[in-house]
């Protein structure tokens, strides 16, 4: 029992001094762990961080599950939507755009007028008091908004629509769940744009035109759609998938919830490959010392739980260090940058995710399996025999050399080096491999930059012709009164409104954009080319389509707003645009239907002249100017906000990198020393050995990184697939500037590192490299 | 004065308590064209002093000369060029490149050294003409042995230092390779220092060196060398 003890002691000791004496490498596997999953510890809290601080949010307010459009619904409405099985509420409300003439001729505010005490999309408020039912002067007001203007509780505010209005007292600045995001368009501007809360008694004239409906829990919501559909057929039913708020902050989610899974998956893979090697050369370099204990009368149980510790303590201190510091640090960092230009109210830490654990338990349990692989190997071999060094690996021509023209014209350094490499396949593969990854991630990081601006690039300055939108009220006049009226080189009108489409597999409120057929200020087609418009149908957007599964020839159903009927279409073409999910129909089609006439939602103008351009700025029902080049810069700013959590990426794999090389060379120099060494003694000078490490290096680099080039651009276009948006198609685009510039990155920095390795060359003592035979 | 002179020289290894000192005002000469053979118990310090005389190594103290060069005031470029002029080195375990030939681990010192000679040539003048191709592993022992000589020799070095050449081979190989640098001693005209336990050996050399714990205890100059085939083994 007693020796027992002592032995173990003995064994704990050689394992930690075994620790000591290879320091760099059980560092590197405890850093390789570490970094792993720390990643994926790191952006899975993060996603996870904003997806529970956001639903939190959204469980509070009480979010509905239906936000019901229907002009003029009445009472009777309202309890049979009640009545139908799985609702649990509903509430009905005027929902209208109200201007604040005295925040700025263009300030508005989407006002939500509250038939009775908001039991739905209950607003958080902030500073000051809830509504009462009975105040009938009282307002809640966004309080970004009032934050931008310096509105205070108390203060008053004017709203007018058209020629009405009404003055409030401010009673409270609040937030509100279904406002998560304000923005009219791409980008939130507290300035220009808020919402605010009122009774519906305060606004009395007004019909109700929303119904806001929660569901009982566990309920299809689905099925539930389809029944009230049927019940109110002109209503246009927004759910929470299709609500452009809701639905733009869970596609944020998601967006980080699959960078999580590509990225670190990556790193932990490329962990995982240079863990195994180091594993297998310690494992191998214990060869004899196996043979020693073996001889000893070590039983094998002991040695093999002795040699499994080399591979447990590091790898479960690197990959629970990792965890729990990325866990608790990089949410912290990056929730801000996530968050982006979503207001909630609370961040709300998530608990550590099963998957976090699971990549601990995958990383440790890995190490072990690789550690036990290797051990294995060497325990069959007798006592004996492992205490004999093993022969050294022979070395033998290279396919080059059958090509004799060409490896006649080498010269010497390079054949050593070409043979080199060539005998230390495994070794040389896994560096390959590490660089492969190095240039590959950064070409996706950098690519997906590329793709992004290229996608969104393509819209606003390649199917967007015009050069200045004006949005009209609706209060507008006819396309041809501005056409005689505006002094541009060209105007066209397109007339956009929500409607419902209906088909097989569904429905969805989407945008319809009704165009003049002969425009030419939209460039739908290919490679923005002009393209007439449908004549006997529609067109969708390619995301539209993407979205939807419609295509070329299916038939679906257009509701209006407010009509009863739907109206049969037939897909024509699916336009290849890439933002929006939009429906186009040509002016002649629309007018076949008699709807109504045509009425510009927006004037599309062409070099207008500056007179004209004031001219619509006095005149009264234009809202909002928008300038696609503006409107390029505001999507960018967007994207590049969410996409700053790539430079994490850079980071990552700029970090894995670093470790991988710096690893891989010290194992080659340390298995090439008494190579290196013998050059000593021969006479070569230390530039010379180290000029010889260089070369060697660059070529295993220039291989490596070029072998990552198609990878990279692949891992692009499924990271674009994995995060792309509900309105934009992003179409993988990589630069030959990013391929050049990631594979000079990812060189640079390999060359540095094997630069760092070949000063050893300096210190490398000849007498002791040559002594004995390892 | 001798060709080769070590002058007081010493050599400590470690400080303190531990320090070991592996030779210990070591004084000899060595005339040129001499074979001389460095005998000696284990741990007596012939391979340290081979190593000083050969540039592998710093002195402690004291001063080795070759012809006019004096070794021991020389920097770390300087006993590079030396080694890679004047010295051969002749290992117990060869020290070839495992992933070159033969012939190019010959070509290897060529690569260094300006005054070279051709290394197909010199592989044949050790009886290797047939093997130029083959890969160290695919050689035997003594085999490997001779491309190492060979290598050395390649370099046209003055001087050849050789650490227990045939410690690893058998007697009739390890003779194989001893004939073999009697003959380069003879032929090249080079100063040839050979380590070794087997006092057998020793009654090839011209001049016989005995050590004993760092320091040396006998040096003659043995005026009628036994030729290798007539050594009893
Ligand atoms: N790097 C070192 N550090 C400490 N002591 C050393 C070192 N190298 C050699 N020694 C010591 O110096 C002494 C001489 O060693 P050396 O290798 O010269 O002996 P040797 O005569 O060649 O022996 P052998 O015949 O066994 O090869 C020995 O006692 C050895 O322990
Ligand atoms: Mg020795």
């Amino acid at each position: 029992m007693v020796n027992t003890q002592r032995g173990r002691g003995a064994l704990t000791r050689k394992l930690f001094r075994d620790m000591h004496r290879s320091a760099m490498q059980f560092v590197a596997i405890v850093l390789l762990c570490a970094l792993g999953t720390w990643v994926f510890s790191g952006l899975e809290g993060t996603w996870r961080m904003l997806e529970v601080s956001a639903e939190t949010y959204f469980a509070q307010a009480n979010l509905a599950d239906f936000w019901i459009n229907l002009p003029g619904a009445t009472k009777a409405d309202v309890d049979n939507v009640r009545n139908q099985p799985g609702v649990l509420d509903v509430q009905s409300r005027y929902t209208a755009e109200f201007d604040t003439p005295d925040y700025g001729e263009d300030a508005s505010l989407k006002v939500l007028a509250y038939a009775d005490a908001a039991r739905i999309n209950v607003p958080l408020v902030r500073t000051g008091a809830a509504l009462t039912q009975d105040d009938l002067r009282g307002i809640l007001l966004d309080e970004e908004f009032a934050k931008a203007h310096g509105i205070r509780v108390g203060d008053t505010l004017k709203l007018r629509q058209n020629t009405l209005t009404r003055v409030f007292t401010v009673r409270a600045l609040v937030l509100s769940a279904e406002q998560v995001i304000t923005a009219k368009d791409v980008m939130p501007d507290p300035l220009a744009y808020g919402y605010a809360i009122v009774n519906k008694a305060a606004l009395n004239g007004f019909p109700v035109n929303e119904l806001i409906v929660t569901l009982q829990p566990g309920v299809d919501a689905a099925q539930a759609e389809a029944r009230i559909q049927a019940l109110l057929p002109q209503a246009l039913i927004i759910t929470q998938e299709t609500h452009p708020v809701v639905q733009r902050m869970r596609s944020e989610v998601t967006m980080f919830r699959n960078m999580t899974y590509v990225f670190p998956v990556l790193a932990f893979a490329v962990a995982a490959m240079i863990v195994l090697t180091t594993l297998t050369r310690m494992i191998e370099n214990q060869r004899s010392q196996i043979g020693t204990l073996k001889a000893l009368g070590y039983g094998p149980n002991r040695i093999r739980t002795h040699y499994v510790n080399y591979a447990f303590v590091p790898s479960l201190g690197g990959a629970l260090l990792g965890q729990l510091v990325g866990h608790y640090t990089l949410p912290d960092m990056l929730y801000a940058m996530e968050v982006n230009h979503f207001i909630i109210p609370e961040r709300i830490r998530p608990p550590i995710a099963f998957t976090e654990w699971g990549m601990t338990a995958l990383m440790v349990a890995l190490s072990i399996f690789i550690c036990l692989a290797a051990y294995r190997r060497a325990e069959k071999e007798e006592a004996a025999a492992l205490l004999r060094p093993k022969p050294p690996k022979a070395g033998s021509r290279v396919l080059l050399e059958r090509w004799k023209g060409f490896w006649g014209k080498l010269n010497f350094n390079t054949k050593m080096i070409v043979r080199g490499v060539a005998r230390n396949k495994g070794r040389t593969a896994v560096a390959m491999v590490g660089l492969l990854c190095c240039n590959a991630l950064i070409i996706c990081a950098m690519g997906l930059q590329d793709s992004m601006q290229a996608s969104v690039g393509d819209y606003y300055r390649g199917t967007v012709g015009y050069s200045l939108r004006a949005d009209l009220d609706t209060d507008a006049g006819t396309l041809e009164s501005y056409q005689n009226r505006v002094d541009a080189q060209a105007v066209e009108g397109v007339m956009e409104t929500q409607v419902s489409l209906r088909y097989a597999g569904g429905s969805r409120a989407v945008l319809m954009s009704v165009l003049s057929d002969g425009q030419q200020l939209m460039r739908l087609g290919a490679n923005n080319a002009l393209i007439a418009l449908p004549t006997d149908g529609i067109a969708i957007s390619r995301k539209l389509s993407e979205v939807t599964g419609l295509a070329t020839g299916d038939s679906v159903a257009i509701w209006l707003p407010g009509d009863d009927t739907g109206i049969p279409m037939t897909i024509r073409a699916v336009y290849p645009v890439n933002i929006g999910q939009t429906v186009y129909m040509g002016k002649a089609v629309w007018d076949g239907l008699r709807k109504g006439a045509f009425t510009p939602t927006g004037l599309l103008l062409e070099s207008p002249t500056a007179l004209a351009v004031h001219q619509l700025e006095q005149a009264r029902e234009v809202a909002a100017f928008k300038d696609p080049e503006a409107q390029y810069t505001l999507t960018m700013s967007v994207l590049d906000s969410t996409t700053a959590v790539f430079s994490l990426m850079y980071a990552a794999a700029l970090g894995l990198a670093f470790v991988i090389c710096y690893n891989m060379g010290l194992i080659n120099f340390t298995e090439r020393t008494r190579d290196y060494a013998t050059l000593k003694v021969l006479g070569y000078h230390q530039k010379e050995i180290r000029g010889l490490m260089m070369w060697e290096n660059n070529i295993v680099t220039l291989i490596g990184a070029g072998l990552g080039i198609v990878p990279g651009i692949l891992l692009t276009r499924v990271v674009l697939d994995a995060i792309g948006s509900e309105s934009t198609v992003f179409i993988a685009n990589v630069t030959f500037v990013t391929i050049l510039t990631a594979t000079a990155i990812t060189s640079v920095f390999s060359v540095l590192i094997e630069w760092m390795i070949t000063r050893k060359v300096r210190t490398l003592d000849m007498v002791e490299a040559l002594k004995s035979v390892e | 004065m001798s060709y080769i002179t070590f002058d007081q020289v010493s050599k400590v290894y470690g400080t303190g308590e531990t320090a070991v000192r592996a030779a210990d005002q070591v004084t000899f000469g060595i005339e040129q064209g001499e074979l001389c053979v460095v005998l000696g118990p284990s741990g007596a310090g012939k391979t340290t002093v081979l190593n000083l005389l050969g540039g592998m190594d710093k002195a402690t103290g004291g001063t080795i000369r070759v012809g006019d060069k004096t070794i021991t005031g020389m920097r770390s470029p300087q006993l590079t060029d030396y080694r890679r002029l004047d010295v051969g080195f002749v290992f117990q375990f060869y020290n070839l490149m495992p992933n070159l030939t033969a012939l190019e681990n010959v070509e290897l010192a060529r690569q260094v050294s300006p005054k070279a000679l051709e290394p197909a040539d010199v592989l044949a003048q050790v009886g290797l003409a047939h093997r130029l191709n083959n890969f160290p592993a695919q050689l035997s022992g003594g085999e490997q042995q001779r491309v190492s000589i060979a290598r050395a020799l390649c370099k046209n070095p003055a001087l050849l230092l050789c650490d227990e050449p045939t410690g690893a081979l058998d007697s009739k190989t390890g003779a194989q390779v001893l004939e073999l640098l009697t003959r380069v001693c003879k032929e090249y005209k080079t100063t040839v220092v050979i380590i070794t336990h087997n006092a057998s050996i020793a009654q090839m050399g011209n001049r016989i060196i005995r050590m004993r714990s760092g320091t040396v205890v006998e040096n003659t100059v043995n005026d009628h060398p036994v030729k290798v085939e007539d050594i009893a083994w």
